[in-house]
C-alpha cells in the first residue's frame, strides 16, 4: 500500500515538474472540443527516445491535460517503483525494529530521486532551470543524460542497503 | 564507511558529467562580416536541451477561418500577424511556442515565420539563399543569448534568429533577408482588422498540449535561463521593446511608452528615413519607409535580448 501510494505520488510530482501534467484553472480546454479528448502521437522510432515528443495528449477537463513522453512514462514507472519499494522498506524498518534498537531509518533515498526531476523536458526551458538561473543551465543540461540512470542506480542501491538493514532488524528482534 | 565511499564515488561521477562541453567553431564559405566576431558567437552557442528538431517546425501548416479559430482561442490570445500572398494570417503563440518555426511559401518562394519564446521575438525570413538555393529551416536545439538558433536544411549552417547571419557552417557570414510586415497583436484585434483572414490550426502533424504555456511566468519574471553576452539594466529584462535595424544601426522603441503617446515619429536610422507609428487597431508599434510606405522589419522583443544582440542600440525617447 505504501509502495503504491509513493509510486503514484512520485508520478504526479514528476509529471507536474516536467509539465507533462498541467493544471490550469483558466485554460478552458473545453473550447477545443468535447472532453475528455485524446490525441495519439504518430508512431515513429523517435518517440522512444524523445523527451520532448508526447506519446499522447489527453485533455481531461477544462483545466487538466496530460501529455507525457515515452521516456517520461518509463521514468515514472521504473523510478516510481524504486521509490515505492524504498519507502515501503523504510516504513517496515521503522515498524519492525525492536524498541531498544536504534536502527538508522533516515531516508537518504529521498534525495537520490531528486535529480530525476531534471531529466524531462517538455520544451527547452524546464521549470527547474528557471528557478536555478542562467549560471546553472549549461551545467545542468550537460548532466541531464545521466540523471535518470544515476537516480535509478542510487535508488536500487538504497533498496539493497535497506534490505540488509531490515534483515539486521529481524535478526536483532529474534535474538 | 562503505556508504561514505559509495556517496563519494557517485559525487565524482556527477561532477565529471558536469564538465562543460566546448564545441569548436566550424568555418567555410565567404564571409562579409568580421570572421572573428562570427567565431566568437559560434563559441558562445550553447545547448538549450532538445536535439535538432526536438522542437519540431510546422512543415505543412493548415489554416482555419477566423470564426473557427475563435471557438478555440480567446480574444486575448497573442498572435503574430503576417500577410502571405495577399491573405492575412495569424499565428497563435499558444501553438507556435511548441514549434518555433513555421515553414511556408509566399509567391512560390520559401519563407519561415520564426518565434523564439525565450526572447519574445517573431521574425520572418526568406528561404532564398544568396547563392540562389532555397531552403527551409529547423530548430537546432541550440541557443545564443537565449535566442533560437535555426539551421538551414540545405547546408546545416547555424543562424541565430536575432542575428540573421550564419555563424557556423558552409554559409557562415551570409545574411538572411528579413521580410517586414509581421505584427504582434491579439486575436480579437486581429479578427476585427482582418475578418477574412485565416489562423494557423492545431492540426500541425504533431501531438502537443496546445493551450498550455511551457515557460510558466518566464515572460514577466526578471530571470533569464541561459547566459547572455551583453547586459543593460536601464529597463526590466523582459520589457517589450520594438526593435528595428537599418544598415548596421539599431533602435529600440519602448512599446508601452510609445503606444501611450500615440505619436508618429520620423526618424533616420542607418541613413534610412523611417516613420514610427502606433497602430491603434492592432495595438502595435510599426515602422515604415518614409518614401515608399513599405513596412520594414520591426518586431517585439524582450529588452535583455535586444541589447544582448545590439549593445550599441539607441533608444527612442
Amino acid at each position: 500500500m505504501t509502495a503504491a501510494f509513493l509510486l503514484v505520488l512520485y508520478g504526479i510530482l514528476y509529471l507536474l515538474v516536467a509539465k507533462a501534467l498541467v493544471f490550469d484553472p483558466g485554460a478552458e480546454f473545453g473550447r477545443f472540443g468535447p472532453l475528455p479528448s485524446l490525441t495519439l502521437a504518430t508512431p515513429s522510432p523517435r518517440l522512444v527516445t524523445s523527451w520532448t515528443d508526447p506519446a499522447f495528449v489527453l485533455y481531461l477537463s477544462d483545466a487538466l491535460v496530460l501529455a507525457p513522453s515515452l521516456p517520461a512514462i518509463l521514468t515514472v514507472v521504473l523510478l516510481g517503483c524504486l521509490v515505492g519499494v524504498n519507502g515501503a522498506m523504510a516504513v517496515e524498518t521503522l515498524v519492525r525494529r525492536p524498541p531498544a534498537c536504534t536502527v538508522d531509518g533516515s531516508p537518504w533515498w529521498g534525495v537520490a530521486v531528486l535529480p530525476s526531476f531534471l531529466a524531462s523536458f517538455s520544451c527547452c526551458a524546464p521549470t527547474v532551470l528557471l528557478l536555478l538561473g542562467a549560471g546553472a543551465a549549461g551545467a545542468i543540461i550537460s548532466v541531464v543524460p545521466f540523471v535518470v540512470p544515476v537516480a535509478g542506480l542510487l535508488l536500487a542501491a538504497s533498496v539493497v542497503w535497506s534490505a540488509r538493514r531490515l534483515e539486521s532488524a529481524f535478526i536483532v528482534a529474534g535474538a | 564507511m562503505r556508504r561514505r565511499r559509495f556517496l563519494a564515488a557517485s559525487s565524482a561521477l556527477i561532477a565529471a558529467a558536469c564538465a562543460p562541453r566546448v564545441e569548436p567553431p566550424t568555418g567555410g564559405g565567404t564571409s562579409a562580416a568580421p570572421a572573428d566576431e562570427l567565431d566568437q558567437i559560434s563559441r558562445m552557442i550553447t545547448s538549450g536541451g532538445p536535439p535538432p528538431d526536438g522542437i519540431p517546425p510546422v512543415e505543412k501548416p493548415i489554416y482555419v477561418s477566423a470564426n473557427e479559430a475563435s471557438k478555440r482561442w480567446k480574444d486575448d490570445a497573442v498572435v503574430d500577424s503576417f500577410t502571405i500572398d495577399g491573405q492575412p494570417r495569424a499565428y497563435v503563440r499558444f501553438i507556435t511556442v511548441w514549434h518555433e518555426i513555421v515553414n511556408e511559401t509566399a509567391g512560390g518562394e520559401p519563407i519561415s515565420i520564426t518565434y523564439c519564446p525565450l526572447t519574445g521575438s517573431t521574425l520572418v525570413f526568406s528561404g532564398l539563399l544568396s547563392d540562389g538555393r532555397s531552403t527551409t529551416f529547423g530548430t537546432s536545439g541550440l541557443l545564443y543569448n537565449s535566442n533560437l538558433v535555426m539551421y538551414d536544411r540545405a547546408t546545416k549552417s547555424m543562424w541565430p534568429q536575432l542575428f540573421g547571419t550564419a555563424v557556423r557552417g558552409e554559409l557562415k557570414g551570409q545574411h538572411l533577408a528579413e521580410i517586414g510586415g509581421a505584427v504582434t497583436t491579439t486575436l480579437g484585434r486581429w479578427k476585427a482588422a482582418f475578418p477574412s483572414g485565416v489562423v494557423l490550426s492545431t492540426d500541425t502533424g504533431h501531438a502537443r498540449a496546445y493551450g498550455t504555456w511551457p515557460y510558466g511566468d518566464y515572460e514577466t519574471s526578471s530571470g533569464v535561463i541561459f547566459p547572455v553576452r551583453y547586459t543593460d539594466e536601464r529597463f526590466h529584462r523582459k520589457k517589450i521593446v520594438v526593435g528595428v535595424r537599418a544598415d548596421g544601426a539599431a533602435l529600440a522603441i519602448p512599446k508601452d511608452e510609445f503606444s501611450a503617446s500615440r505619436q508618429e515619429r520620423r526618424i533616420t536610422l542607418g541613413g534610412r528615413d523611417l516613420v514610427v507609428r502606433y497602430d491603434v487597431d492592432l495595438d502595435a508599434v510599426r515602422v515604415f519607409e518614409r518614401r515608399s510606405g513599405e513596412a520594414v522589419s520591426a518586431y517585439d522583443v524582450m529588452w535583455f535580448a535586444w541589447y544582448a544582440f545590439n549593445p550599441k542600440t539607441e533608444v527612442l525617447r
